[in-house]
């Protein structure tokens, strides 16, 4: 019997893990992807938003302006990149003016600090990129950006350390209510299951919704926290009246070049228009400039794919924010998932009606990110509250940050390579990831398993050559860190291989014996 | 740090074609305190995956396979006890009063600082990926750039995929479309958003033709299915005159792999950051006819410079890049190239020049090197000084596919401001051509255009 199941490895799960390790009880997080951040956590505009957006007196104000605070101090603790570079609302016409304003007030009220209009000079002083049609902007200089998987997994590592266990590949299935007041959830081990798969099925995500997962196992917890982000509606309408419509909106990016890294510094929205939100223009704490999202509501909960008419869109709307853009310099496009609930568009927190000791943390679409250390804290203390629960003495908060040679001294990088050789072998020559800084991924308390969690991991084959040298490389050290061959290594989901096998699996050449050859 | 700083006379970066080349000729030319850093783990550079035959035909008179010729140059140098330092990256560079200073990163010797008298860039190319085509569609796995497929059959004994599509008619492309085939793959046809393959016509033949793999011309993919595995790609046709794809042409063709062979880009990424200028035409330094680059004593050769066809001329071009930088020893004060020196400039159909710039005194034959735009019959190359033609050459042919060299007299050309190469002919109607190619394979060239 487990105190406590977490169904998810988000940002939402991952902070409520972390936060329960400090408390006497028995967690565990089960996640149907291969790697924490699977979903909606792993690509999304990577912002901490400063709490000026949320209609006040909603929970989404609440928790933003809450979440907001913690991030400095939980960088630091659980060392993960963020950086509080600012952010601004950027008026191109005196007809928007008025919509600065009025963000401004809403900030105030939500209890934002240092919130200001500028104008020129300061404006372009700060963005000389910025295009000249911008007259004024709302500068908020407690905006930040953050790599969303770095702190999913820094809270996740945190975590798995101070004892919370974790089960990756597995869907929730279903969750009942049993007669004792606790919890039992059906469980599918999907790498089993896929191993099982014939060929004939189709490849990709769909697989793990549309062939009806056999369960292969339960759990049983006295508490349950449904942070499952695009399945949370599903889960919730399980056990309670009160029915959670989850909305995927897919919102699609391009990551422009590490060269174009300095040309804004600080996130850069614009005032929303009738003809839509508008979308952003980032730096990202790998350097790197984003810019999107486009938001297109999606019939299924993993479609994950880029249109061309999307990029387009998003192309257009950012040329208002940066008229010349590199688009030559694009190294690659993604979309992400929004976890929105349309019909109650604020988030979903609290133990759901009718379902004492199942708590929701759904419709967490923006700012669900900033927001989740905040609920977690309060989620912690009340569990553990209601479990009776003591804090642990020996709970460690701190995680030491991964190592990145990119960002190390010549001294620290002189030190590291004198005594052990596989900081002085460089794998990923884009990012300039060595191989030790593999191994340590491969090793860490959550080893990562495939080549996209190594990338996500430590930058190898996120640069502009994609991959093109070094997958290899990371491969045979997948194999060699997990006894697999390398062309079983898997990019991330079961099924995902990076080869169909060993050459001459293809071709049904007769076997010659060389014994019998040299015999003759 | 500085204090203890390794020094030593030539520096090449890069043990491919283009860096053991340069090597050798620089101990050949005198010069002994020479190192190689190559980052990967054995010599040869590309050459090392590339098992088929027909290299080194001009250079050594025989047809090798790829690992043989590197073999050969690597002996070379060996022979002549030049130091070579495997899995040795150069990742900065920054120039110097008294030179060159790299920060070196390797197993065997750690982190080092070195201070070069000269530089021998010779870094080659990379292969253009489907983030910068801004293909659209979901991120499965089975989507590989033609040269880490390559890498992956011929160096590591592993089939990428079964059902393969491929997109870009590079030469790379082109022989691992042949290698996969060959290997019970079934290649289901190879597009080309062009009208024009890059392909060498010859390596057409032998790698599509022979092996009834289809080539489709003004195609292109425009969508990716699948999120674990690759399941299909969207294919459309490409309006010849816009270069865009045409809505509403897409068909959908199951596969499970799909390579991209949509050119290579030199990597200039270490010149860039140490301030060596650029040609956005050649996307490799800007050099004069010694191969020095903007920074006095840095050097450039082979892919990192331009896109070669032809192996053989790469290990040319190290040659004489290897030559120059050991004469720069010999007289540091040689001028880098000034504002004042001749200006090679790309003229009608030609779509860059190397070099970019001429010394106050070329000396001896200068070969121009460069690429035409389009298929060109009965051609004539014009070579012109401040708009005064010097110098034609005949072709009974010119394809992009193939690098273009024109040698002339560095004295028709000294003291002029600039010297421009163009071509005047006619436009062949490009899907029919037959270049008549008795050039051998190569591997080190594969130049799409977007």
């Amino acid at each position: 019997m487990l105190d406590v199941c977490i169904i998810g490895a988000g940002i939402a799960g991952c902070a409520c893990a972390r936060e329960l390790a400090a408390y006497d009880l028995d967690v565990m997080v089960v996640e149907a992807g291969y790697d924490v951040s699977c979903g909606t956590t792993r690509a999304n505009s990577g912002i901490v938003h400063a709490g000026y957006d949320p209609q006040p007196d909603t929970l989404k104000a609440r928790y933003n302006v809450l979440g907001s605070r913690l991030y400095p101090q939980l960088a630091q603790e659980l060392g993960f990149s963020y950086s509080q570079c600012g952010s601004m609302v950027v008026a191109f016409s005196d007809e928007e003016r008025p919509a600065l304003e009025q963000l401004l007030k809403r900030g105030n009220a939500n209890g934002v600090e240092g919130l200001r209009i500028i104008e020129d000079p300061e404006l372009h002083q700060r963005e000389p990129n910025l295009s000249p049609a911008a007259v004024a902007a709302l500068w908020v200089p407690t905006g930040g950006i953050v790599n969303p998987y770095g702190a999913c997994l820094a809270f996740a590592e945190n975590a798995a350390t101070n004892g919370v266990a974790f089960r990756f590949n597995t869907y929730v299935e279903s969750v009942r209510p049993l007669e004792d007041g606790t919890w039992e959830l059906s469980l599918c081990d999907l790498l089993a299951q896929d191993a099982n798969a014939s060929s004939k099925q189709p490849a990709g995500a769909d697989r793990i919704v549309g062939q009806q997962p056999t369960p292969t196992d339960t759990v049983q917890a006295r508490i349950v926290i449904n942070a499952a982000g695009l399945e949370s509606g599903r889960l919730n309408n399980q056990v309670s009246p009160h029915r959670i419509k989850i909305t995927p909106r897919a919102g699609e990016y391009l990551l422009l070049d590490k060269a174009w890294g300095g040309a804004f510094t600080s996130t850069i929205f614009q005032v929303p228009t009738k003809a839509g939100k508008g979308v952003l223009v980032t730096p990202t704490t790998g350097s790197n400039v984003l810019i999107g999202p486009d938001a297109i509501a999606r019939d299924t909960a993993r479609e994950l794919q880029t249109t061309g008419e999307g990029l387009a869109g998003v192309l257009e709307h950012a040329r208002r924010t940066w008229e010349h853009i590199p688009v030559q310099d694009a190294i690659t496009n993604f979309a992400g998932l929004r976890s929105s609930c349309l019909e109650e568009p604020d988030f979903h927190l609290g133990e759901a009606l009718d379902a004492p000791g199942f708590y929701n943390i759904a419709g967490f679409d923006s700012p669900g990110l900033t927001s989740a250390p905040a609920v977690a804290q309060e989620y912690a203390a009340r569990i553990a509250d209601q479990l009776h629960a003591q804090k642990r003495p020996d709970f460690n908060p701190h995680r030491p940050a991964p190592l990145f040679f990119s960002q190390l001294t010549d001294e620290e990088r002189a030190r590291l390579a004198e005594k052990d050789p596989a900081w002085g072998r460089l794998i990923c020559r884009c990012e300039l990831v060595t191989e030790a800084q593999i191994l340590a991924a491969l090793r860490s308390p959550l080893p990562a398993t495939t080549t996209d969690a190594v990338k996500w991991r430590t930058r190898a084959g996120m640069g502009r050559c994609q991959a093109g040298f070094c997958l290899p490389l990371v491969a045979e050290l997948i194999a060699r860190e997990t006894g697999c061959e390398p062309w079983q290594v898997r990019k991330g989901w079961p099924g995902s291989e990076l080869a169909v096998g060993l050459r001459g699996c293809l071709t049904d050449l007769p076997e010659v014996s060389m014994g019998e050859e040299a015999a003759r | 740090m500085s204090k203890h700083m390794k020094q030593i006379d030539i520096a090449v970066i890069g043990g491919g074609a283009a860096g053991l080349a340069a090597a050798t000729a620089t101990y050949d030319s005198g010069v002994s305190n020479v190192v190689v850093f190559d980052r990967e783990e054995a010599p040869g550079g590309i050459l090392k995956q590339c098992i088929h035959n027909g290299f080194g035909l001009h250079r050594f008179k025989e047809e090798l396979t790829g690992p043989e010729y590197a073999a050969r140059e690597f002996a070379a140098l060996t022979q002549r006890g030049i130091a070579y330092v495997p899995e040795a990256t150069v990742f900065q560079m920054e120039s110097v009063s008294e030179g060159t200073r790299l920060s070196v990163l390797s197993p065997i010797n750690g982190f080092e600082q070195v201070l070069a008298h000269a530089v021998v860039l010779a870094m080659g190319s990379r292969e253009r990926t489907r983030g910068a085509l801004r293909i659209p569609g979901t991120r499965p796995a089975g989507i590989y750039t033609a040269g880490a497929a390559q890498h992956l059959i011929n160096l590591q004994g592993i089939m990428p995929g079964k059902e393969v599509v491929m997109l870009g008619s590079g030469d790379i492309g082109l022989i691992v479309a042949r290698r996969l085939a060959y290997e019970g793959a079934h290649v289901k046809a190879v597009f080309n958003r062009s009208h024009i393959s890059s392909g060498l016509r010859r390596n057409i033949v032998q790698c599509l033709d022979d092996y009834g793999i289809p080539l489709k011309l003004l195609h292109t993919v425009t969508s990716i299915y699948g999120s674990r595995r690759l399941e299909a790609v969207g294919v459309s046709e490409v309006d010849k005159a816009t270069k865009r794809a045409i809505p509403g042409t897409e068909q959908i063709i199951p596969c499970d792999t799909l390579l991209l062979a949509v050119g290579l880009i030199p990597e200039n990424d270490l010149a860039r950051q140490a301030g060596v200028t650029l040609d956005p035409k050649s996307h490799g330094a800007l050099v004069d006819e010694r191969y020095q680059t903007s920074l006095p004593g840095v050097f450039s050769c082979g892919n990192v410079l331009h896109i070669h066809d032809l192996v053989d001329f790469v290990s040319e071009e190290g040659e004489a890049a290897g030559r120059a930088a050991a004469a720069y020893l010999g007289a540091p004060s040689s001028d880098a190239p000034a504002a004042d020196t001749t200006e090679v400039l790309p003229g009608a159909g030609v779509s860059y020049v190397v070099p970019q710039r001429l010394s106050a005194q070329p000396n001896g034959k200068i070969p121009l090197r460069f690429r035409v735009r389009d298929v060109y019959r009965d051609l004539t190359i014009c070579v012109s000084a401040d708009g005064r033609e010097v110098k034609r050459f005949r072709r009974a042919v010119a394809v992009p596919a193939e690098m273009q060299t024109v040698r002339l007299d560095g004295a028709l050309l000294a003291g002029a401001r600039t010297v421009e190469v163009s071509v005047n002919a006619q436009h062949e109607p490009a899907v029919q051509h037959d270049a008549p190619s008795k050039q051998p394979a190569s591997c080190a060239k594969d130049q799409e255009v977007r």
